[in-house]
C-alpha cells in the first residue's frame, strides 16, 4: 500500500468517526464498558487462581523417620527437591512437649517409654507437585512414612485446579460476550451507512479500499475504551488493594503490579483485535454488491 | 459496446423488470432510453454496471459477458463506466468536493489531479460554489448535478445517465445537454433514461422505447412517441 492511500485511509477513518460523532460515543462507551466487566472478572478470577496457590503452600508433610537415624543428611537432602520450601527437625522429646502443651497434661510419658518419632516437617512451596514429592521422600533411606492428610491433600489440588479450569471457561464465555457486545455495538455503527458502502462499490472501490477505513475505525473505538477502562480499572483496583490490606490483611491478593500487567495486555488486545474485527464482520454483507 | 442477448431480468420477489431483451449499442453511440414509469430502464442500467445479473441471456460489455466475471474484477470494470443515478446516491457524509473525489481516489488518483480535476469539473456543471456544501444541503436539481460531475471526472468510455434532468428547469437542463454532447463528442457512450421529451424531440438520436420490461420500438433519429 503507498503511503499516500494509508494516509487517505486514516483521513476517512478520522472523517467517519467525527461526522458521525454521536454513534462514535456510544461505541466506545459501550466497548469501554464490556472491557470493564470483562476486567472485572478477570481480576476475581486471577486472585482467585492466586489464592488457591497460595493454599497450596499451607499444606505440610510430616516425615517420620526410623529410629535412631541421624536427620542432618536426610534433611540436607529434601531441602534440595522440588517444591520444598522449608524443613524442620523435630525431635521425639519436641514432639511428646507439643503433646503435652496441646493435651494440656504433664508428664506424659514419664511412666513409659516416648513412643513418638522423630520427625522432618516440610513446607511446601505452592507450586509443589506433590505426588511426586512423595514419591521422592518414599525412596529414601531412612524414612518410616511419609504421612500426609492423603484426602485433603488431594481434594485440595482437585480444586484448585478446577478453579484453574473454571476461571479460564470463564473468562472465554466472559470474551466471548464482549466479542459479541463489541461487534454488536460497531455493526451498528456500520448499518447506519449500509448505503456509502453500497455507493462505494458502485463508483467502483474495491471492498479493501472500503474496508480499511471502517477497519480503522473500529480499530480506533476499540483503543479508546481499551483507555477508558483500563484508567478506571487500575484505580479501581488500586482502591481495593488498598481496601483489603487495611480490613483483611490475611488476605493473599495480588500485587496491583502483576494485575495492572496482565490485564493490560488482555484488555487492550481484546479491545483493539474485536473492534477491528467487529468492524470488518460488520461490512461483509454490504460488501457483496 | 453495450451487447444484452435475451436478457431477462426478474427480481427475488418475482417482478419481471425486463423480458427478452436483445439490444447492441455500438462505442460513440448516444442513446435515448424512454417509457413509462417502471418499464424497466433503471433495470436496464443496473445490468449494464452488473449491480444486477440477468435471470436468463447475457449481457457483454465491450468483450466481457457480465455473468461470468470474478469478483475482484467488478471495480476495475465499473471504473471505466460513469453513472448519473436517478437517486443521486452520493454518500452523505462527504461534501460535493469529496463526492466527486471519490471517483478519483479509488483509482489512487495523485493529490495533484484531484485538486485540478475535482474544481474543473464542478464548474462545467455550475457548482464550483458549492463545494464544501453537504449533499442534504443541496437541491434536489444540485444533487444530480454532483452526481453527473461524479460520474465524468474521470473520462468514461461509457456513461449512463437516468433521468439526468429529472429535477432541472429547462435551461438548467439544456445546459446539461451541451455538455453530454460535448462528452460524447470526445468519444464516450452515453446511454440516457429520460421522461423528457423536449429534449428527446429536439435531439434527434436513436430513441429504444420500453414498455413492460420489452423493447417496442428501436430508432435512429428518433423521438419520444410515435
Ligand atoms: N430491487 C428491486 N426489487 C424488486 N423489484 C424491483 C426492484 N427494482 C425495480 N423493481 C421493479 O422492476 C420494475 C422496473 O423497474 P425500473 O426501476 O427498472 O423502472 P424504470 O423504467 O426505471 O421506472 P422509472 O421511470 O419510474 O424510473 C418495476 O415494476 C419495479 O417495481
Ligand atoms: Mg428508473
Amino acid at each position: 500500500m503507498k503511503a499516500k492511500t494509508f494516509l487517505y485511509f486514516t483521513k476517512e477513518a478520522s472523517i467517519g468517526l467525527s461526522r458521525n460523532g454521536l454513534m462514535s460515543l456510544a461505541a466506545v462507551t459501550t466497548v469501554a464498558f464490556s472491557l470493564i466487566i470483562l476486567g472485572c472478572f478477570f481480576i476475581v478470577i486471577t486472585n482467585c487462581i492466586h489464592f488457591a496457590e497460595m493454599a497450596k503452600g499451607v499444606l505440610e508433610l510430616k516425615v517420620y523417620l526410623k529410629e535412631n537415624v541421624d536427620p542432618a543428611p536426610l534433611q540436607a537432602a529434601i531441602s534440595e527437591f522440588k517444591g520444598v520450601e522449608e524443613v524442620r527437625f523435630v525431635s521425639k522429646e519436641e514432639g511428646a512437649e507439643w503433646l503435652e502443651k496441646s493435651l494440656g497434661v504433664k508428664n506424659l510419658f514419664v511412666t513409659a517409654d516416648n513412643p513418638l518419632p522423630d520427625t522432618l516437617d516440610i513446607r511446601l512451596d505452592p507450586k509443589v507437585n506433590v505426588k511426586k514429592l512423595v514419591k521422592q521422600l518414599d525412596s529414601l533411606d531412612g524414612i518410616d512414612e511419609v504421612a500426609y492428610g492423603k484426602t485433603f491433600v488431594e481434594a485440595m489440588l482437585i480444586i484448585i485446579q478446577i478453579i484453574g479450569v473454571l476461571g479460564i471457561c470463564l473468562i472465554t464465555i466472559i470474551g466471548l460476550v464482549v466479542l459479541y457486545i463489541i461487534v454488536n455495538t460497531i455493526r451498528l455503527t456500520v448499518l447506519a451507512r449500509w448505503k456509502e458502502i453500497e455507493i462505494m462499490k458502485l463508483v467502483g472501490a474495491t471492498d479493501w479500499f472500503i474496508r480499511w477505513p471502517f477497519m480503522l475505525e473500529g480499530i480506533f473505538i476499540g483503543v479508546c475504551g481499551t483507555i477508558i477502562s483500563l484508567l478506571l480499572l487500575t484505580k479501581g483496583y488500586h482502591l481495593l488493594y488498598a481496601y483489603i490490606k487495611e480490613a483483611a490483611p490475611f488476605i493473599p491478593v495480588l500485587s496491583e503490579k502483576i494485575v495492572n500487567y496482565r490485564m493490560f495486555w488482555l484488555i487492550t488486545m481484546v479491545g483493539v483485535a474485536f473492534g477491528a474485527v467487529g468492524s470488518t464482520w460488520s461490512i461483509k454483507k454490504f460488501l457483496r454488491v | 459496446m453495450i451487447q444484452f442477448q435475451r436478457v431477462s431480468k426478474t427480481y427475488s420477489n418475482k417482478t419481471i423488470a425486463l423480458t427478452g431483451i436483445d439490444l447492441f449499442i455500438e462505442k460513440g453511440e448516444f442513446v435515448f432510453l424512454v417509457g413509462p414509469s417502471g418499464a424497466g430502464k433503471t433495470t436496464f442500467i443496473k445490468l449494464v454496471i452488473r449491480r444486477e445479473l440477468p435471470t436468463e441471456g447475457q449481457v457483454l460489455i465491450g468483450r466481457k459477458n457480465l455473468s461470468l466475471m470474478k469478483n475482484h474484477e467488478i471495480p476495475i470494470f465499473r471504473r471505466n463506466i460513469g453513472v448519473i443515478f436517478q437517486d443521486y446516491k452520493l454518500l452523505p457524509n462527504k461534501t460535493v468536493f469529496e463526492n466527486v473525489a471519490f471517483a478519483l481516489e479509488v483509482i489512487e488518483a495523485s493529490r495533484k489531479d484531484v485538486l485540478k480535476q475535482v474544481p474543473a469539473v464542478l464548474e462545467l456543471v455550475g457548482l464550483k460554489d458549492k463545494a464544501k456544501v453537504f449533499p442534504t444541503e443541496l437541491s434536489g436539481g444540485e444533487q444530480q448535478r454532483v452526481s453527473l460531475a461524479r460520474a465524468i471526472v474521470n473520462r468514461p468510455l461509457l456513461l449512463l445517465a437516468d433521468e439526468p434532468t429529472g429535477n432541472l428547469d429547462p435551461d438548467t437542463s439544456w445546459g446539461i445537454m451541451d455538455l453530454l454532447m460535448e462528452i460524447n463528442k470526445r468519444g464516450t457512450t452515453i446511454v440516457m433514461a429520460t421522461h423528457n421529451k423536449n429534449i428527446v424531440d429536439r435531439m434527434r438520436r436513436r430513441v429504444v422505447a420500453l414498455e413492460n420490461g420489452q423493447i417496442v420500438r428501436d430508432e435512429q433519429k428518433g423521438v419520444y412517441d410515435i
